[in-house]
């Protein structure tokens, strides 16, 4: 019955795309394409701020920036800031490479912000952000950050055609009652437009790589929507640096629809990726497409050194996991049910039957 | 085996029981990965060996059960879509009904062999087993089964290779059951059955392991087999990616990469364990394979990288070795863990709107699920759960059941309700 059946039923709750005929491009990001760098030997173009007069800071530079902050108690929270303006294109999708180190104990973040063609100022940064209030860790840090997906994040839309990003700052923070010296040191900030480079997934490709691209074109026949989306699988043989860490996202458009969980690979090595939209925390650093349907692996330490594509496979659902809270369910009856079924009517079999064959237990005993 | 007007009773509730529960309810990201599989081959003629999340015989199985249903939609029969259920109403009740079959032969199994009602119904009508067969969905029974079934075959029908060979079919549905096997080897090495069944048991294993596995090779799953399958169940790797750590892991706060290889060292121990005491024992052999396999499954549970479904390999196992041995108290106590680990599953670790309507974040029962701390509250009180029924299994002095027990436990999760979900303890201590 089984293999009679097989690929017989009418093709009405499920959606899949696999194989690599339902693969339309494949191409890596190299962020290779400098658009600006701060040589960081001008400090005038600094300026320090501090949230209290008795703070004392002190900026130099030499082709690195330090800031240097000596923080005397206080029973509120302080902090120094170190500011300057910028002025690039959002066309230009704008990835911002910041390394820095910051003392242990003392907090630090990163800010950026920007306008659009009519000077109307927008934020890219949010107090939840991962770049707020990060515990320095006594060494160097490395962040990519793009301008456009982190004023997404908190405006819930990309910055308008026109739009630029005119503002970088940084700032370390004191908890109330801190004392102490403490330093920032920023040893690069350059911005970076993504290159992209079309390859063959099903050879191996052999390049440094900032991030993967694999674009489908599947046919949705049965109308589903991104909440139909269920889950997805790739395998590949990967290899990256040895501080490679990296995730994969399903992408409708610039929508993340699906991610799949952290992975390492600093050897060769195969590995069959899951990902699914309960799964979603974060979003990719470089923009896709619109209206196209992606497959992104996207380091968020490191870079990939090589990659094969092996397989991958996109599925939908009539009734996919729901990740939001339904309204309108009164859960009374059915809990009641479940709970009678589940635990009160077993129960109460188990006592009767114990109590009418308790010979059988004082046998044994 | 002819059933007593009893035993009868006993079998129709707790199967009218499950049917009750299986079309309302289901765990939505496992049934989604079933599902989706079972509709790939009868809507597209895909066989989805590659991605399957779990082993090839499971994937066999729910073909054989699934494709009645088809039968029936073709012919007309309608099905309905239940709150937010990734599965139709009758379609979850077919994926569901092996594991169902495979709990109404373990209570025939447990039947024949210790020839008590009691035992059997203890097992039977568990909510642990019933939670995860009918509401669930899951398979763990779908690996006791035959592992039980080996177990009586070794002690009644003295035929040592048909017996490893049911072992073999229960690891291949679940890779525990190879546990019992490889302890069946251990003791054929032994007592040197070098030209007897050794051979046998070994060619046998293997032939039958190849043959299921083979087609896996065919549609190119081998390596995602490999990685999501083995590799992760020995601790060698995090499967698809998500961290695996288990019970004292989270009481302890270690979570070593999610890399744990213990097993290895556990299935070592216990094949020591068994062989050292097999060589010294004379006679009952099937006792033995009885016991080590439940220790096994203790130590698998505590020490590994273990999933709150494993938790139901203790309780048919507990009740048969207190069945042996004359341990009411481990029957009885085997009856309330799996009572207790139903409620803490469902409260701490799914929710009770996940498995009724398949929202992953409405919470019906608020004070007892959507807590701080839950996964810490769990594993306190799974872990000290285990404990008692280490005691149970293995100390003297607890041979009987004693009714306060159950207030006892109860008292036990209301302390530890108060320290770590309203004092935080866990959270003051850094390890919740």
């Amino acid at each position: 019955m089984v293999v009679v059946l097989r690929g017989k039923i009418d093709q009405t709750t499920i959606l899949n795309a696999s194989n690599l005929n339902s693969l339309e491009s494949s191409y890596y990001v190299r962020l290779n394409n400098t658009i600006w760098q701060d040589p960081l030997n001008d400090p005038s173009q600094w300026h320090v701020s501090s949230s209290q007069s008795n703070i004392t800071s002190r900026l130099s530079s030499d082709g690195e920036l330090h800031l240097n902050a000596s923080i005397a108690p206080e029973s509120y929270p302080q902090a120094v800031n170190l500011f300057r303006s910028v002025n690039f294109s959002i066309a230009q999708d704008p990835v911002l490479l910041i390394s820095l180190e910051a003392s242990v104990g003392i907090h630090y973040g990163i800010r950026i912000a920007g306008q659009d063609s009519s000077g109307n100022p927008f934020q890219a940064w949010s107090e939840s952000s991962y770049l707020q209030h990060r515990s320095g860790l006594g060494h160097k840090e490395n962040f990519t950050v793009n301008a456009a997906v982190e004023a997404y994040k908190v405006n819930g839309i990309f910055p308008a055609a026109g739009s630029s990003i005119t503002s970088l700052q940084f700032y370390i923070e004191a908890t109330a009652g801190q004392i102490g010296q403490f330093a920032l040191d920023v040893y690069r900030i350059a911005v970076v437009s993504p290159n992209q480079y079309a390859f063959d997934s099903a050879s191996q490709v052999l390049r440094s790589m900032d991030g993967i691209a694999l674009t489908l074109n599947a046919t949705n026949d049965l109308d589903y929507t991104d909440s139909n989306f269920a889950q997805g699988y790739i395998d590949y043989y990967v290899k990256g640096t040895q501080d490679l860490v990296y995730t994969v996202y399903f992408m409708h458009g610039l929508t993340v629809i699906g991610q799949g969980y952290d992975y390492s690979a600093n050897s060769l090595t195969y590995n069959i990726a899951t990902f699914s939209a309960s799964n979603i925390r974060s979003y990719p650093p470089f923009l896709t497409g619109n209206n196209t349907f992606s497959i992104i692996l996207s380091p968020s330490k490191g870079s990939f050194l090589s990659f094969q594509l092996g397989g991958f496979s996109v599925r939908y659902l009539s009734q996919a996991p729901l990740i939001s809270t339904p309204t309108n369910i009164d859960p009374g009856i059915i809990l009641a049910y479940y709970l009678t079924f589940l635990f009160v009517t077993p129960v109460a079999i188990v006592i009767l039957v114990s109590r009418l064959f308790a010979h059988e237990t004082n046998q044994a005993s | 085996m002819k059933l007593t007007k009893p035993a009868s009773s006993v079998l129709l509730s707790g199967l009218a029981i499950r049917l009750g529960l299986a079309p309302l309810t289901g765990h939505p990201g496992d049934m989604a990965l079933f599902v989706t599989s079972q509709r790939l081959f009868f809507q597209t003629g895909t066989v989805d060996l590659k991605y399957f999340p779990t082993l090839p015989a499971v994937y066999y199985i729910q073909l054989l059960f699934y494709a009645p249903y088809q039968l029936l939609r073709l012919s007309g029969m309608p099905d309905f879509q239940y709150y937010y259920h990734t599965t139709l109403m009758i379609e979850g009740v077919f994926l569901k009904l092996p594991s169902i079959l495979c709990d109404v032969g373990i209570y025939l199994v447990l039947l024949s062999y210790t020839r008590k009602l009691i035992p059997a119904t203890l097992f039977f009508l568990n909510p642990l087993p019933i939670c995860l067969s009918s509401v669930w969905g899951t398979y763990d029974s779908m690996m006791l089964f035959p592992l039980l079934l080996g177990l009586y075959f070794f002690a009644t029908h003295n035929n040592r290779t048909p017996s490893s060979l049911t072992f073999v079919l229960s690891g291949l549905l679940k890779l525990f059951g190879f546990v019992t096997y490889v302890l069946v080897i251990c003791e054929s090495i032994i007592h040197r059955r070098f030209r007897g069944e050794l051979p046998l048991e070994i060619l046998g294993g293997l032939g039958i392991t190849v043959a299921i596995l083979f087609p896996v090779l065919l549609f190119g799953g081998f390596q995602s087999f490999l990685q999501v399958i083995v590799y992760r169940f020995i601790g060698l790797s995090s499967g698809t990616g998500g961290t695996h750590y288990g019970l004292l892991g989270e009481v302890f706060n270690i979570n070593p990469s999610g890399i744990l290889p213990t097993i290895p060292v556990a299935v070592a121990l216990t094949c020591i364990g068994f062989s050292y005491e097999s060589s010294r024992a004379k006679g009952l052999p099937s006792l033995l394979l009885v016991k080590w396999t439940l220790v096994a499954a203790l130590v698998f549970n505590l020490f590994s990288a273990s999933e709150p479904q494993w938790l139901l390999w203790l309780v048919p196992m507990g009740i048969l070795y207190g069945s042996l041995t004359g341990r009411i108290g481990l029957q009885y106590f085997a009856y309330l863990f799996g009572t207790f680990a139903t409620f803490l599953t469902i409260t701490l670790l799914q929710g009770t709107a996940y498995m009724l309507i398949g929202s992953s974040t409405a919470f019906i029962l608020e004070y007892i699920e959507s807590v701080p701390g839950s996964v810490f509250l769990y594993a306190v009180m799974t872990t000290t759960m285990i404990l008692m029924f280490c005691g149970y299994s293995f100390s003297k002095k607890l041979k009987s059941f004693r009714l306060e027990v159950v207030p006892l436990t109860v008292l036990l999760y209301l302390q530890a309700y108060f320290w770590i979900v309203i004092i935080g303890v866990g959270r003051i201590l850094g390890v919740s």
